[in-house]
Order: C-alpha cells, then sequence, then structure tokens
C-alpha cells in the first residue's frame, strides 16, 4: 500500500508517496483556478442581460443540482424553462469538470489525513498549505453557486410565498411512507450511552429493555485482527446508518482496501494506528460524535493483553 | 419499493451503468453523496430511508455495485437475504453456488449471483443475519487483486489519471 520497511524492520511510508501528492494538488491546483475562474465570470453573465438561451441554460444547471437530485425535473416544477433549452445548458459540462476537481481534492485530503504521519514534517507542512489554497478556491466556487442559487429560487416563489423545493419535498416525504426501510428502523441508542468495550459487551441490538438499538462496531476492524477473537475485540455501539457508513464495513472494494490496510498495521503491531484510523475516518464523517467512545477504546486496548489472544 | 437483485443487472429500480443522475431519478428519495474512505475515488450515493448505497465508477460516474444494509430486504430469486440467519443463508448460498469464496468468516463473494455478503460476526454469531449484501457489475472486481498488492500506490496513479 506505498508502505516499505526500514532497516529495523518497521513498516513506513514510502518517500515518494509525498512527492506524487505534491504533484496531484499543484496540477489540481491549475485546473481548478481555470475552471473556477470560468464558472464566476459565467455566474456572473447569468444576471447579466444576455440572449435568453444563455440565461435558460444557466437556471438549469443551477437548480437541476437541487430538484434532480429530489427526484423531479426542473420542467415539472418550471414549465416554461423548455425541455431543449435546459438540455443545453452550458453550465452543465463545467459544474461536472469541476466536481470531478472536487472529487479529487476529497481524495487527496482523505489521503493525506491517513498518512500525515508518515511523511516528513516540511512535505506534511507543504501538502497542507496546498489542501489550504484548494479549499480556499473550493469555497470561494462554492459560496458563488449559493448566492446564485438563492437568488433563482427567488424567482421561483409560488403564488402563496411557498419556496417550490419545500413543497417538492414534502411531496418527496410523504411518498417515502410507503416500501421503505425506515419503517423496520427501530429508535437509537442515546449518544451518552453506547456503551465501549469487549464486543461481548456491546453487542445485541435485543438486550435493551426499551428497545432502542445500536449496532457493535468492532475497531480495527474484526476481520483484520485475526488474532483476537470477535467476542474480545474492542467494540463501541455506533447508529446503525452510521456504522453502514463506517470505512471499514461492507463489500465495497474501497472496504476490503480499508481492512487490508489495517490488518498490515496490525501484523506490524500497529493496532493502535489502525485504531487512529478509524477515529480519522470517524471525524470526517461525523465530526466529534464518537471521539469519547475513540477515548475509551483507546484505553480499552491500553488495557487488553494482546499477548494471551 | 421492492429490492429485488438480478445477478449482474441491477437493484429493484436501479440498473448497472446508470448515471448518477439517472439513478438519482429513479429514487423517491434525495441521495445523501458521502466518501466512504480514503480509496474512494468518487462519492457514493446513500439513500438512507432505503438502507441503499450506490457505488459509481470513477472513470464514466455510472453506477457499478449496490450495497444494501439492514433492515432493508433484498430479495434474490425470490429469497429474502437479509432477515434470516447467516448460516442459513450460506447454506442456500453454496447449494447455489458451489464455488462460493469465502475470503473471511462472514465475507462471501459469489461471482455467480453476482453478490457478496457482508455478516462480520459470522464466526461467533451464526445466527444473526448478514449486514449487507453487495450487488455488483460484471467488471466490478476487475483488476481489484492487482490494486490490493498496492493500494495507496494505485490510488495516486488513478488520481493522477482522472
Amino acid at each position: 500500500m506505498g508502505l516499505t520497511r526500514n532497516t529495523a524492520g518497521d513498516l513506513v511510508l514510502n518517500p515518494s508517496v509525498g512527492t506524487r501528492m505534491e504533484d496531484l494538488l499543484s496540477r489540481l491546483n491549475t485546473d481548478m483556478m481555470l475552471a473556477v475562474g470560468q464558472g464566476l465570470t459565467d455566474i456572473a453573465g447569468i444576471f447579466d442581460p444576455t440572449p435568453f438561451s444563455d440565461i435558460a441554460g444557466g437556471l438549469f444547471s443551477l437548480v437541476r443540482g437541487d430538484f434532480v437530485g429530489a427526484g423531479l425535473s426542473v420542467v415539472s416544477i418550471v414549465p416554461y424553462v423548455g425541455d431543449a433549452i435546459g438540455k443545453t445548458g452550458k453550465f452543465a459540462k463545467l459544474f461536472r469538470a469541476i466536481e470531478k476537481m472536487q472529487d479529487r481534492l476529497k481524495s487527496m485530503k482523505a489521503l493525506f489525513k491517513h498518512v500525515e504521519k508518515g511523511l516528513d514534517p516540511a512535505t506534511a507542512k507543504r501538502i497542507k498549505k496546498a489542501i489550504a489554497e484548494l479549499d480556499a478556491l473550493n469555497q470561494k466556487w462554492e459560496s458563488a453557486v449559493e448566492g446564485a442559487r438563492d437568488r433563482l429560487e427567488g424567482l421561483f416563489k409560488s403564488k402563496k410565498g411557498k419556496n417550490l423545493r419545500d413543497r417538492a419535498n414534502a411531496r418527496i416525504r410523504d411518498r417515502n411512507v410507503e416500501g421503505c426501510a425506515r419503517k423496520h428502523q427501530r429508535d437509537t441508542v442515546p449518544d451518552d450511552e453506547k456503551k465501549t468495550g469487549a464486543h461481548k459487551n456491546t453487542k445485541g441490538p435485543d438486550n435493551r429493555p426499551d428497545d432502542t438499538y445500536a449496532e457493535s462496531n468492532h475497531s480495527p476492524a474484526n476481520s483484520a485482527n485475526k488474532k483476537v477473537p470477535t467476542d474480545e475485540g474492542g467494540a463501541f455501539q455506533m447508529d446503525s446508518h452510521d456504522h453502514s457508513r463506517a470505512a471499514t464495513t461492507g463489500s465495497s472494494r474501497e472496504a476490503k482496501l480499508y481492512r487490508d490496510v489495517q490488518e498490515d498495521m496490525i501484523n506490524q503491531g500497529k493496532l493502535q494506528d489502525a485504531v487512529d484510523m478509524d477515529r480519522t475516518d470517524s471525524q470526517l464523517k461525523f465530526g466529534d460524535k464518537y471521539d469519547p467512545q475513540f477515548d475509551q477504546l483507546d484505553d480499552f486496548w491500553d488495557d487488553a493483553k494482546l499477548a494471551e489472544f | 419499493m421492492k429490492l429485488t437483485i438480478v445477478p449482474f443487472r441491477g437493484v429493484g429500480p436501479i440498473q448497472f451503468g446508470m448515471s448518477r443522475e439517472e439513478v438519482r431519478k429513479t429514487m423517491p428519495e434525495r441521495a445523501e453523496p458521502f466518501r466512504k474512505n480514503m480509496f474512494s475515488l468518487t462519492d457514493t450515493d446513500d439513500f438512507k430511508d432505503h438502507r441503499i448505497h450506490v457505488f459509481y465508477s470513477a472513470q464514466d460516474d455510472t453506477a457499478e455495485a449496490i450495497e444494501i444494509w439492514q433492515p432493508a430486504k433484498p430479495l434474490l430469486g425470490g429469497e429474502t437475504l437479509l432477515d434470516k440467519p447467516y448460516a442459513q443463508l450460506l447454506k442456500e448460498l453454496q447449494e447455489t453456488d458451489p464455488d462460493l469464496e469465502i475470503e473471511n468468516p462472514g465475507e462471501v463473494t459469489s461471482h455467480r449471483l453476482g453478490i457478496c455478503v457482508w455478516a462480520p460476526t459470522a464466526d461467533s454469531e451464526p445466527w444473526r443475519p448478514a449486514r449487507s449484501v453487495l450487488a455488483f457489475a460484471k467488471t466490478y472486481w476487475d483488476g481489484f487483486a492487482e490494486q490490493r498488492a498496492d493500494a495507496v500506490n494505485t490510488l495516486l496513479k488513478r488520481l493522477g489519471e482522472q
């Protein structure tokens, strides 16, 4: 995974990883500067008196992110914006290009979070700075899009003054009453009652008298930690939906790759680093929600007598 | 909505090869995109009420895998998958696909049926249902062995190609 062994036999990050990340970030910066610059000019053009097709194309592109995502077409909401005009919106292409760049930025940020400690401090500092610059550029773009969206939504108020997007979302909520998984779900265990410890003490959604529910999440992943029996492994309770989004869970390619890395680390005696990977992932997704559980988990693994397994 | 898995075709209304926009149009709820982990090259769409995650190809942003989580009730060949003990499900799958791959306890792949099953505590709790089923497109696992051998460098290489 870009890991090599040093003379002491420890697993360390290949130094080329930092250099390659810097190259990629530099390229991304150039690409994003150009695209965002173009995008900001185009957005400004929407509100200027320009030919109608340009305006309509812009409207379509900017609004589609909300309405199409909600399962409705812009055309059904705003009939006077014709279908043909919408499909030729020049913004759509630019938006897709910028979305791709945002994807690249997200990937680089996630990777950096996980490899930061393994890089030499000077390289890590340069990468952090490059990411901060890209974040600022991205923020500028998001603010411009948000501002334009707010102005456009002002144009789409219904007669009763209610925002059409809110009405659309309400209709969708009504449709969701039938046929969704939510009706099978139970209330989740409150955050301050979520337990941490050996899996045998955190498992079992059915053992609570009030029928509330949480799922036991091993950290590091159970399959990566083969020496420790499933019931003895460190775990904590998570909301079921959060658990499905965690880095380690499921059968996707990325989940398997992540568990492989954790297994590598554990085989090298770096169990705590593997737990730190999970903490980083959790903070990226859920903020500080599970920090207390990770603090307790650190204590659990500190006290665990791994040699006995 | 019935979540019927059709091997290598899709799940319910979601077909492999659909664009992200098409997938979102077929679903009656709004997607919540998220990044599964550091190895993800693009966002995964989370349809929370239906407990469905849709994974997209980084090349063309089309659906290539769909993971269904408890308490949703996916069906395969008329049989439910996530509301029966894992041990029973495993037996049924082995009867249908004798070449079933079991990588770790509770990590099962059927290349014939186009699904993976994930039951992380199957060794200690085989009576519990699996947590998720992932249906995948035919090409989903292509090149995965090589990627696995050098995950971080492969990730950087692919980021450079984007």
